[in-house]
């Protein structure tokens, strides 16, 4: 789990694809990264969340070098659901379990699944909605009506469905998520795109003698980078929400790994006896994804290209 | 227009083959019926093999798929393999009740978010702003089923034990007293904040983003240059182009308003079509899945349908190619 | 040990009493013209509770479940331990229920048919049943002996969907020598005919059940028990109201009572503590403590003859007579079986609410009680893997001939108690040096067939945990340890899970099966006992027990030990609101 998690780039919580996808503007803009990174940093909201994110994700990796993996994962039947203590800073959960491991232990986990998830969906979303809405004709109604075909099936159904098939896994997890979480994007860069490439910029790029990769990669994805970034910014909120209701419904994470859903869906049997364990993941998912939507919110303003002009 | 509705109708029948061979497959593979009998009893090792002959579970999955494609064709989609009824009439029974419930959330959040998203746009960093935004990411980043239940144990179970008038925790109607429009109102009330809650958030999120894109962008400058008064600016330049995503947010939630809330549902005991979904997947009942699967199916067709020439009629610059 | 079982609030029976219960119950008994001199005689107790007890007439009761019938049909419901079959007996009187004390009580029938009162031949072969007179079903039209007729020809048609034919596919013919009188002949001698067929079974109206389909039928039920069907909102509810013309004095006391569907267990406790609903049926055991202490609601705990159980599997998926790499080997599934500590988790997760299963046929009249589960010895279990060669490796775990002792486990996903136990076992196995790794399946997958997937029998999971007990009220241990009840690709039938195969054992079954003297039959199975034991084809985890939470106000309530969450519904007539 260590090598997805620390895929990441510390620097950036969105996942690759949206930053590659300009990379060609980089390369001839040096200038507007340190741009769009000076922005960024007057967003505090979201520089603060940035700040939380990296220290969770740190906190993520390095688990196995601070917390010994047997405080999350043991059992000890002798000392359930312990109140919050000096030995236990959480308390324990219904094996006796410290819950402040299994916390940062689940963080792995769950923001992997939520991180890759979205990675999988922009990757194959971004590629369906701009190559759709950019060349039309049959490429269009092809890859529409697949985009249709999924969208058409309501994702916990479908999500269901496939955990059952491919076995409660993080691994299915991942896949799951990630190809059920695309076609909102892909339909929403559709969109845009139709609507952009009529614009004059586009079409004066096209009389210059531009060949389509290149204005696709160069003009339009761009512009269309705001929607691309509060879908992966949601989309990763989402993810991690979906990765709770998967396990309310039992085909989550598989004990005794912890992950955020796993846990708090676990806490939900002890609400009168001891309500404290289930506020803890709550909470862990609810800052998280705050956190992610706030960056979202921030590299929105930093990279909308029609705010630098 | 008239051609392209025609075309994206025929369109429609391949597409809806492929979803009904995919998800054939899926929930065949996902589970088997006969788990149903695993542990009874009762049964005879030769009545489980008159009851896999008669459903032809001997046969290969494609022969299978063969006989309920044959069915549909002919108007049937079968019975349920646990409670024997036609499919049909269980997903009739269902759908009424999932309707009131997601079409409530529906109207609800869209009537907070639409304004809330409008009035945040326009003072972008603003604290109103701030304060909009805020709810929207916290009320985004709770688990429904976590929210639900949260709702659950404080407005009904403790305000009960708090003495104070409290929300009944599940289920439709009072069933002691029989049902009435106050009863389903009050049974409604949870389930439907709870739903509203997460959804607004994610319709505010979308709706203020694509409203300041609008607003930043060149027409609306030229059209603030020309002087034209702000009112006119946003309602009739900004709002019309932000209505995109919102037609795309609106259609692509439609098909929820049918499918319903699967762990909303489950969490509130409400009689819906998530839960005939998940009770029913359990035990891989695969007649009343594919019921399921497919009307949804056919109503998402539908509705993308209206979405393509919804996008037509706000945005100009889109062209059918037909 | 015997007192651990205690019921919260005094309600049910203890273990030392359901062996009682049990051992007088005698099941198979009736074995008239046998030459058995073993025969019960059950209590044909006609009133259920003095009238005294009974309190009074009025109100509603509104009964949470999880789950929703698939058909208020008993053809359909598959047995009596369903949800369903709990939610149709009201509608429907029984010919012979099971009462608190696990006791027979004869109810459309006069008397339970035995050589004594002549209703058993002296070949055994014919039965004569003596139904109540005056008997009416719920649209006002009489019960008769026909109807019993007609309710074993309409099982016996295929095309009536009947799922279960078990007992009613023994008979040869019925004749109806009267309204009230049915005489009937087997095919053969067949020991659990009574138990099987008349015990808890009720009957079909057929001037209705012939005009429509079992289906129909099952959605609009009309019986001829205390409570008639009043409507049924699918996902919702289910209301019955009391039948006013219900043949015995002691009508049903509640004017209504409602099953309420609350498909999540969590909501069940909030409605419970709402007084939403006032009974909450079948809680897991990790909801114990939640529902303890509750004022104005007891928990009500019921121990009953299934049992959890953890399945080694001893032979690989496709070929049933190679051993499986690991637990092929007995001292390995010997060395796990001490590894484990299963009275912590009795004491932790089930808060000392269960005990520790024994052997196979716990707590039933056929137990061998000399048996004593193997104790709990980590060092014996870490001996007993070193002499088989598994030597720990860099990480603790055991390896030998290069394969590590890691080894797969599942069972229901979903399934907290479970897991927590998983969680558990998973420690006391690692701490002697073998890996176990969960791989749960969904019910729906896990309960599959042989050829389906099904985890619980197919052999590509190594070691599998369920729920099961004597499989009917006749203690037949062949389907489940016979080495030609392993199920392979070709002959998927069979619930032999392990792959035990053992010759005498084998023989053992084959004899007891067509034993017909009761205490050479116990004999023959409590010496197959050892030889399952001996064999640790199977960890018995925990005795099982069934937890429902019911409102002090409702008075009545005793739940009967038999078919389980059903067993709550026995004497639903006596069931009173203050």
């Amino acid at each position: 789990m260590s090598g997805s998690a620390s895929a990441l780039p510390a620097g950036s919580p969105l996942p690759e694809p949206v930053s590659g996808l300009s990379a060609r503007n980089v390369a001839e803009q040096p200038g507007i990264w340190r741009l769009a990174w000076r922005r960024f940093c007057k967003h505090r909201a979201g520089l603060v969340a940035l700040v939380i994110l990296i220290l969770e994700v740190l906190l993520a990796i390095l688990a196995p070098v601070l917390i010994p993996r047997e405080l999350a994962i043991d059992p000890n039947p002798l000392n359930i659901l312990q109140r919050p203590s000096g030995e236990h800073w959480l308390g324990t959960d219904e094996v006796g379990r410290d819950i402040f491991a299994r916390l940062i232990y689940a963080s792995r986990i769950s923001l992997a699944i939520g991180f890759l998830a979205v990675a999988v969906a922009i990757v194959v979303g971004t590629s369906f909605g701009a190559l759709a809405g950019y060349f039309g004709g049959w490429v269009d109604t092809v890859l529409m009506r697949v985009t249709d075909a999924i969208l058409s099936i309501p994702a916990l159904f479908f999500l269901i469905v496939l955990s059952v098939t491919l076995g409660p896994s993080v691994r299915t997890m991942i896949i799951v998520i990630g190809l059920l979480s695309w076609m909102e994007l892909a339909r929403i860069i559709r969109a845009n795109v139709l609507s952009l490439k009529r614009r004059e910029f586009v079409e004066a790029a096209h009389t210059m003698g531009a060949r389509s990769p290149q204005v696709i990669a160069r003009h339009i994805l761009p512009n269309t980078l705001a929607p691309i970034v509060v879908a992966a910014t949601l989309g990763v909120g989402n993810a991690l929400l979906t990765e709770a209701s998967v396990s309310y419904l039992g085909l989550g994470v598989q004990p005794p790994d912890p992950s955020w859903g796993n846990m708090l869906y676990n806490a939900q049997s002890y609400f009168f006896n001891a309500p404290w364990i289930t506020l803890y993941p709550g909470i862990m998912i609810l800052i998280t994804v705050l956190c992610i939507n706030f960056i979202g919110d921030g590299l929105r303003d930093a990279l909308d290209p029609r705010m630098k002009r | 227009m008239g051609h392209y509705v025609v075309r994206r109708i025929l369109q429609a029948v391949p597409l809806l083959f492929l979803i009904s061979v995919m998800s054939f497959m899926l929930i065949r593979m996902s589970g088997d019926p006969m788990s149903m009998y695993a542990q009874s009893s009762s049964l005879t090792q030769a009545d489980r093999e008159r009851i896999i002959k008669e459903h032809g579970w001997d046969k290969p999955r494609i022969v299978q798929y063969g006989y309920w494609l044959r069915d549909v064709a002919r108007g049937d989609l079968g019975s349920s393999l646990y409670t024997y009824q036609p499919v049909t009439q269980m997903i009739l029974e269902r759908l009424p009740n999932t309707m009131i419930l997601m079409g409530t959330v529906f109207v609800l959040s869209l009537a907070v978010s639409v304004p809330l998203a409008i009035v945040s746009a326009l003072h972008q960093y603003s604290k109103l702003d701030y304060l909009i935004t805020g709810a929207s990411f916290l009320a985004f980043a709770l688990p429904t089923f976590w929210l639900g239940l949260v709702f659950i144990m404080i407005f009904a179970v403790k305000f009960k034990e708090w003495g104070l008038p409290y929300m009944p925790a599940g289920g439709m109607y009072d069933l002691v007293e029989g049902p009435s429009l106050g009863g389903l109102v009050k049974h409604l009330a949870m389930p439907a904040i709870v739903l509203s809650i997460v959804s607004m958030a994610a319709y505010i999120r979308y709706l203020r983003a694509s409203m300041i894109e609008v607003l930043h962008d060149d027409y609306i400058r030229t059209a603030r240059a020309k002087g034209l008064p702000e009112g006119a600016v946003t309602w009739r330049h900004a709002f019309r182009n932000a209505l995109i995503p919102l037609v795309t947010l609106i259609t692509m939630n439609i098909p929820l308003i049918f499918s319903g809330a699967l762990i909303t549902e489950q969490v509130f005991a409400w009689p819906g079509m998530g839960r005939l979904f998940v009770d029913h997947a359990n035990r891989g009942d695969y007649p009343v899945l594919m019921g399921l699967v497919m009307t949804v199916s056919v109503l998402v067709v539908i509705f993308n349908l209206v979405a393509d020439i919804a996008y037509a009629a706000i945005d100009p610059r889109i062209r059918f190619n037909a | 040990m015997n007192e651990k079982i205690t019921t919260v609030g005094a309600r049910g029976v203890g273990r030392r009493e359901l062996l009682k219960i049990l051992a007088a119950m005698g099941v198979a008994a009736p074995l008239a013209g046998t030459g058995v001199a073993q025969r019960i005689s059950l209590t044909a107790a006609q009133d259920s509770a003095p009238a005294a007890e009974r309190g009074n007439p009025g109100g509603a009761v509104v009964v949470g479940v999880y789950q929703e019938p698939n058909s208020l049909n008993f053809l359909l419901t598959g047995g009596p331990i369903s949800f369903a079959s709990m939610q149709l007996s009201p509608l429907f009187e029984p010919m012979i229920r099971y009462n608190a004390d696990f006791e027979m009580e004869p109810r459309l029938l006069t008397e339970i048919p035995s050589a004594e009162n002549g209703g058993i031949s002296e070949d055994g072969l014919t039965y004569t049943l003596h139904f109540q007179p005056g008997v009416t079903w719920h649209d006002g039209a009489p019960f008769t002996a026909n109807d019993f007729k007609f309710t074993w020809e309409w099982i016996m048609d295929p095309k009536n969907q009947a799922q279960a034919t078990a007992g009613w596919s023994e008979i040869e013919s019925v004749e109806i020598p009267d309204d009230n009188t049915a005489v009937v002949t087997l095919k053969g001698l067949y020991l659990p005919w009574v138990a099987e067929t008349l015990g808890w079974n009720p009957l079909l109206p057929q001037h209705i059940q012939s005009t429509m389909t079992t289906e129909e039928f099952g959605r609009n039920p009309v019986g001829n028990g205390p409570f008639k069907f009043v409507e049924w909102v699918p996902g919702d509810h289910i209301t019955y109201e009391r039948n006013e013309n219900y043949y015995r004095e002691d009508k049903a006391l509640l004017d209504r009572l409602i099953w309420k569907v609350v498909p999540d267990r969590n909501t069940v406790i909030a409605q419970a503590r709402t007084g939403d609903i006032q009974i909450g049926v079948d809680y897991t055991e990790a909801q114990i403590p939640e529902m303890s202490n509750v004022p104005g609601v007891t928990l009500e705990i019921t121990p009953s003859s299934n049992y959890e159980r953890y399945h080694f599997t001893m032979v690989t998926h496709d070929d049933a007579s190679v051993p499986h790499p690991i637990f092929g080997d007995k001292q390995v599934r010997l060395a796990l079986t001490h590894a484990l500590d299963r009275q912590t988790i009795v004491d932790q997760v089930l808060f000392g609410k269960a005990e520790i299963a024994k052997n196979e046929l716990d707590n039933s009249p056929y137990e061998n009680t000399d048996i004593e589960p193997f104790a709990f010895d980590p060092e014996l279990a870490k001996k007993l893997l070193d002499e088989a060669g598994w030597i720990p490796g860099a990480d603790g775990i055991r390896e030998k001939d290069g394969m590590r002792l890691s080894f797969t486990h599942g069972t229901t996903s979903g399934n907290q108690t479970r897991e927590t136990i998983q969680a558990l076992a998973q420690a006391n196995w690692r701490d002697v040096g073998a890996e176990m790794v969960v791989t749960n399946q969904p019910a729906s997958k896990f309960f599959g067939g042989f050829n389906d997937g099904g985890g619980w029998l197919d052999r590509t999971i190594d070691m599998v945990g369920f729920t099961n007990g004597m499989a009917s009220s006749d203690p037949n241990l062949r389907p489940f340890w016979h080495t030609e009840s392993i199920p392979t690709v070709d002959k998927p039938g069979g619930f032999n899970h392990s792959g035990l195969s053992n010759p005498d054992l084998d023989a053992l079954l084959d004899a007891q099966i067509t034993e017909l003297d009761v205490a050479k039959r116990t004999d023959l199975l409590k010496q197959a006992q050892v030889i399952i034991h001996d064999e640790v084809p199977m960890i018995p985890m925990y005795d099982r027990v069934v937890i429902n939470s019911i409102a002090d106000t409702v008075k009545g309530v005793r739940s009967s030990p038999f078919g389980s969450i059903s067993g709550l519904v026995w004497n639903v007539e006596d069931w009173s609101v203050s």
